[in-house]
């Protein structure tokens, strides 16, 4: 069975509004970066005591659903999964684009950029951000490669090894991305080394969410088919990616719970800390947790497509606002609850010590944050129509559930160019 | 001074110059790091090692550090906070925003109902997590023990100032102006207690410890930690110290007694 | 076609916009440096064109290894450079048309060393001008700044 990919024409009014929209609101993100780095950034709502803000969460955010979003690539070319083939391209081109955008956002953000060759020139291998420069760019290279032996045909038999490859680099990836908080000792949230794998079980969640959205919008807006097979698919992964998140945030807290000395910040998180435990419970358990499950597990009669589609569509969205949530809460929330220089003791200080520290976001880092993500629709609506990344077709006779092509047909026969 | 190479050159300069091929030498070395570091990234990533830390990379006899002795610090007095801010030129206001080297914590035992006033500071660790976190080295450790920050290349990530656990590290998160010649501080970058550097190095105590001393308190003691003759290594060896959160094994150079 | 009409006329506009700012702006002053009292640590020359490789090579050196008796320091440049006012307040040496401002400004580079670092003397102690023929002979050229020097002829005003 070929699959066929056509580029999208892009000629519609709404093509044009979304790329429109996108470049100002990216453009906006630049305009806030410079007023950030021409005043300091007292004119955010970052200071001493919340010192990563809006621009991090939504940073953290992109990154952990970049190396998820190459999960569907990897399903098709490392485990051989032909349904998710025709899946691929996009999901590559996805992972890439989101990854440029979390960048954005950190790099903007920088209080200095101008001194970023210093990251290159003396690297410090003990630095969790310095493994993470050189995993974030060879991320990006590595997928690249991985895009070209897909889309090239002579090389499509080679894709099975850079898949592989790219599989492994996402894995350490995500533990890297992680580790910037769950290596941190100091801070009463952070510091545990189940961050990690529920980063990595994160990642496939958002990943997915955010694939599902872009796909079945795309798909949508182009009046191209997809089948129940497909769709009824992809409900049960997200369901299972969404469950797995779950457990792992029961594991943190569970553990955290049982250690006396870490109730206070689980209290704080849990019950007494204001806006995060609503956004815990609310937002990342119920919205992004059990809103979804609920959706995507409840048997759709007859498999009517229209229904799939609708819950698959409604789960995925309720997973990226809860993901927003759970990056809030872990961000914001882990750096409000007070250090602990004295367990035990009650501190006080003219420098807030022993206070819950209030974080008020800024527009300025606002808008910076939010352009990360104008950039990620930015790069995708540009790739889309200048290259054949998605199929023409993903009806149900398309697609192949049970039979594994040889990998030369892998994402052959791209009517490459042939804008109809 | 105990570095051989720093003493040779400043028997140098304090001659007037009668040792021209000593600094010459000194000078091409310093224009040929200039130009390696302009020219080969690629070979100074590898080299770094070598020409960065260097000899002067070996253990140092010298680690400078501090006694706090909370019975002795008097609750209410914020002399060596106020020394500090004067001698470095950050400002009096506790703005969220605004740079604090040092301050003056209260703790108290809410079951026992005791209570202690003390500063604290950067605790200059010998295994400092602002050394380890920083992505490229602009947070690091000087062969004395002093943590510092090379502005030159810091960035501005701030991951020091999550990593810190003692809230020691700033972010300058405004345009300064009139800054001390001793203290460079520029927007954009983080900042920390230096253990007034300067002064340590010209032979005179950190700001806060003559400020302490001025009051007339003396709960704050300042010397090499290595040499067993030192007033602060005699003195820590006579009575029962600790550091804050010795538990996350920092190693911090600041001694407290009495809390 | 129309879009490529378009793309001329907006070309066009860019051009006579630029051309417009270049004429107004006019030329920028050929910068009056005052000669400082004493000695310099090198050359004029040298000094004109290797400062910052000088002070970026001796930065290493004194913030991160402790070796704070070298010439090159940022705050003798200061000491020695910043003029004063009539009632002796020193001016900052990037004020505009001051010694690092003017020269900055006349070759566009920019000067972002007193963004951390004080632009103005101390009032007294750290930082004091050198004097005396002692030092220039001290500090010959070294052979590396030679060689540059001669691989860039002509000096600049």
């Amino acid at each position: 069975m070929k699959v066929a990919y056509r580029e999208i024409e892009g000629h519609s009014a709404g093509y044009w509004l979304a790329v429109i929209v996108c470049g100002l609101l990216a453009a906006a993100g630049v305009a806030a970066a410079l007023y950030m780095r021409a005043e300091g950034h007292h004119v955010s709502g970052m200071n001493n005591q919340i010192v990563w803000g809006m621009p991090h969460v939504f940073a953290v955010f992109l990154i952990v659903a970049a190396s998820g979003a190459l999960n569907v690539a990897s399903i098709a070319s490392v485990f051989g999964r032909a349904l998710y083939k025709p899946l691929a391209r996009l999901s590559a081109l996805l992972a890439v684009a989101l990854l440029i955008g979390g960048l954005w956002n950190l790099v903007l953000d920088l209080g200095r950029p101008g001194h970023l060759l210093a990251a290159v020139l003396y690297p410090n291998f003990r630095s969790i951000f310095a493994w993470n420069i050189y995993l974030y760019t060879g991320f990006l290279v590595i997928v690249g490669f991985y895009l070209w032996f897909m889309m090239e045909r002579r090389l499509n038999p080679h894709t099975h090894t850079v898949g592989v490859l790219a599989f492994l680099w996402r894995l350490v990836l995500t533990t890297g991305t992680g580790s910037i908080f769950g290596f941190l000792a100091a801070r009463s949230a952070y510091d545990s080394a189940v961050l990690a794998p529920l980063f990595i079980l994160t990642s496939f969640a958002f990943g997915l969410a955010i694939f599902v959205l872009v796909l079945l919008g795309g798909f949508k807006a182009l009046a191209r088919p997809v089948g129940a097979r497909l769709l009824t698919r992809l409900r049960s992964l997200l369901a299972v990616f969404v469950a797995a998140v779950l457990y792992f945030v029961a594991v943190y807290h569970l553990t955290n719970l049982y250690m006396a000395g870490q109730r206070g910040v689980e209290s704080f998180m849990l019950v007494t800390g204001g806006l995060f435990p609503w956004l815990f419970w609310g937002g990342q358990v119920f919205v992004g947790g059990i809103v979804p499950l609920w959706l995507l597990l409840r048997p759709v009669p007859g498999a009517d497509g229209a229904a799939l589609r609708r819950t698959l569509m409604l789960g995925a969205a309720a997973v990226v606002a809860g993901g927003f949530a759970q990056m809030y809460v872990l961000i914001i929330g882990g750096q409000s609850y007070p250090l602990q220089m004295f367990p035990g003791l009650i501190v006080k200080s003219r420098f807030y010590d022993g206070v819950v520290h209030t974080y008020i976001p800024q527009w300025p880092e606002t808008v910076l944050a939010l352009s990360g993500v104008a950039v990620v629709a930015l790069i995708v609506l540009i790739a889309l129509r200048l290259l054949p990344f998605l199929p023409v077709s993903l009806a149900d006779d398309v697609v192949s559930v049970h039979g594994v092509h040889a990998p030369a047909a892998e994402a052959e026969g791209a009517p490459t160019g042939a804008r109809t | 001074m105990s570095d051989e190479s720093q003493k040779a050159v400043s028997v140098g300069a304090e001659d007037g110059g009668p040792e021209p091929d000593a600094l010459r030498r000194r000078l091409l070395k310093l224009a040929g790091a200039a130009v390696a570091l302009t020219l080969a990234p690629g070979v100074t990533v590898l080299a770094r090692d070598l020409v960065v830390k260097g000899p002067r990379g070996r253990k140092s006899a010298v680690r400078y550090g501090l006694l706090i002795d909370a019975s002795a610090c008097k609750s209410g007095c914020d002399a060596c906070v106020r020394a500090c801010q004067d001698y470095n030129g950050l400002s009096h206001d506790p703005g969220p925003d605004n740079a604090q080297w040092i301050r003056k914590v209260t703790i108290t035992n809410p079951q026992t109902g005791l209570s202690r006033s003390f500063p604290v500071m950067c605790q200059h660790c010998e295994n400092a997590a602002c050394v380890d976190v920083c992505p490229t080295g602009a947070s690091f450790r000087r062969p004395d023990g002093i943590v510092l920050v090379d502005k030159h290349r810091c960035i501005g990530c701030r991951y020091c100032l999550m990593a810190c656990p003692y809230k020691a590290r700033s972010f300058v998160a405004r345009n300064v102006e009139d800054q001390k010649p001793w203290a460079p501080r520029g927007k954009g970058t983080a900042e920390g207690c230096t253990m007034c550097v300067e002064r340590v190095e010209a032979g005179k105590l950190p700001a806060c410890v003559t400020a302490c001393q001025k009051a007339g308190h003396k709960a704050m003691m300042f010397g090499n930690l290595q040499d067993p003759k030192s007033a602060i290594a005699q003195r820590l060896s006579e009575v029962a110290t600790t550091t804050i959160r010795a538990d996350l094994g920092l190693l911090p150079s600041v001694h407290y007694r009495g809390i | 076609m129309r879009a490529r009409a378009g793309l001329w006329a907006v070309l066009a506009v860019v051009v006579a916009l630029s051309g417009v700012w270049v004429a107004h702006r006019g030329r920028v002053a050929v910068p009056a440096i005052v000669q400082a009292p004493g000695h310099c640590v090198l050359k004029t020359s040298v000094m004109r064109r290797t400062h910052m490789q000088l002070l970026r090579a001796v930065r290493e050196e004194i913030v991160r290894h402790d070796v704070r008796d070298t010439r090159f320091r940022l705050t003798h440049c200061v000491a020695c450079h910043a003029q004063r006012t009539s009632a002796g307040r020193a001016i900052p040496v990037n004020a505009p048309g001051q010694f690092c401002a003017s020269c900055h400004a006349y070759v566009g580079v920019r000067l972002d060393c007193f963004d951390c670092h004080a632009s103005v003397p101390a009032p007294g102690g750290v930082g004091t001008p050198l004097k005396g023929g002692a030092v220039q002979a001290a500090f010959r050229m070294p052979r590396a700044l030679r060689a540059s020097q001669a691989a860039a002829p002509g000096g600049r005003p």
